[in-house]
């Protein structure tokens, strides 16, 4: 082996030796990252767990408020029977049921965000269905019938407004329902929900007499009314109650109609 | 009327028993006992042989009435309905599988309950709700 020989097989071990030390440097790198990443990824887990279980127990205490709130809502409707039904007077017991009816619509928000998904949003139309069947079945089944239509996308809304749209419809139908029909006579309620994207619109209607010239509706002098003017301000919306020939000829009947924005909440 | 058919409540909250037993007294059936927890209903099913039983789900002392549910759906004497606030999808389901007349929700609708009873008195098929 000449000199030349020898230089160039100890450059070449040389470099070995730097590839080497190289490679044996990025093994242990690569091992201390392949551990580190081991023990973040155990640390996101970790938090994970937590955050799954956290979420669990709001979901659980949410749920167990809403129950609360519903079951304190029919002791309070109890209460209102039991008193409604030691009276003789008709006057007294339709002025407890009203309110029974109105507590009803609030109750039934709390069993509707009991089992919305995410235990903040309603869906309006399955509301309005399940508040119509109780409405319904109190006297006026046979000879009135109502039908609820809506829009797609559907609304979906938070309890800020849920309450207060419960208890308008509660208000508006009941209104039909009593006044719309007399001496026995028979119709359909139409309500009616819209979803615009960044306005809401509920209109019921009825197809009977429609309502007098000299009736002051506009003003709410009955607590009813009243409160559907108050809440629909409180929702920054426009109520009005009118005949549905205004709105097209020869139509029979009259219309309310509540207008609303649905804010970034909603 | 409905004279003829005794009910047994078997309901923890007081207020809400008492509003039931007006209510129905008020619509012509006859409340023939009313227990806060299982002992009590055992007891006045024994005794006093209702034809139909009205039960809460959560009753006193952690008592369950699906329990309730279930011996009546065995014995298969006395038709029942449940009155629950709870209705979350499990306890739905598990107490549909008792095959109640009825699962009706709180807060009860006065006229829903005695519209169930008044079918089921007359004889008409009710599908569950």
């Amino acid at each position: 082996m000449d000199s030349q020989n020898v230089e160039t097989i100890l450059d070449t071990l040389n470099d070995l030796s730097t590839v080497l030390s190289l490679v044996l440097r990025n093994a242990f790198l690569y091992q201390n990252l392949e551990q580190e990443v081991r023990k973040r990824t155990r640390e996101l887990e970790d938090k994970n767990l937590v955050l799954a279980k956290t979420l669990r127990e709001r979901e659980l205490m949410l749920k167990e408020i809403h129950h609360r709130v519903k079951n304190n809502l029919q002791i309070i409707n109890s209460l209102l029977y039991l008193q409604a039904s030691t009276s003789n007077d008709q006057r007294v017991q339709e002025a407890l049921e009203k309110g029974q009816n109105r507590i009803h619509s609030m109750a039934l928000v709390h069993e509707e965000l009991y089992h919305s998904e995410d235990l903040e949003r309603i869906d309006i139309l399955g509301y309005t269905k399940k508040l119509c069947q109780n409405l319904e079945s109190i006297e006026y089944g046979e000879r009135i019938t109502i039908r609820i239509e809506g829009t797609e996308p559907g609304l979906l809304l938070p309890i800020t407004y849920s309450v207060s749209i419960g208890i308008i419809l509660n208000e508006l139908i009941t209104n039909a329902l009593k006044h719309a029909y007399p001496q026995g006579t028979g119709g359909s309620i139409i309500v009616r929900i819209e979803n615009t994207g960044q306005n809401a619109t509920i209109t019921v209607a009825d197809d009977g007499p429609g309502i007098a010239e000299d009736l002051d509706i506009a003003q709410g002098r009955t607590l009813g009314l009243s409160l559907v003017h108050n809440l629909a301000q409180q929702i920054h919306g426009s109520f009005r109650i009118q005949n549905r020939s205004e709105l097209e000829a020869g139509r029979q009947g009259s219309i309310a109609t509540l207008a609303f924005p649905l804010g970034d909440d909603a | 009327m409905h004279e003829s058919m005794s009910i047994l409540i078997v309901e923890d909250e007081r207020l809400i028993s008492m509003m039931l037993c007006r209510l129905l007294e008020t619509a012509g059936f006859a409340v023939c006992g009313v227990a806060p927890n299982l002992l009590e209903a055992y007891d006045i099913l024994e005794n006093r042989s209702p034809d139909f039983v009205l039960i809460d789900i959560h009753l006193e002392g952690d008592d369950n009435g699906i329990v309730l549910g279930r011996r009546l759906r065995k014995e298969a004497k006395t038709p029942f309905a449940y009155v629950s606030a709870y209705s979350d999808r499990s306890t739905y389901d598990a107490a549909m599988e008792t095959k109640p007349v009825a699962f009706l929700q709180k807060p009860i609708s006065p006229q829903a309950l005695k519209t169930i009873l008044n079918e089921y008195h007359n004889g008409l098929h009710h599908t569950p709700r």
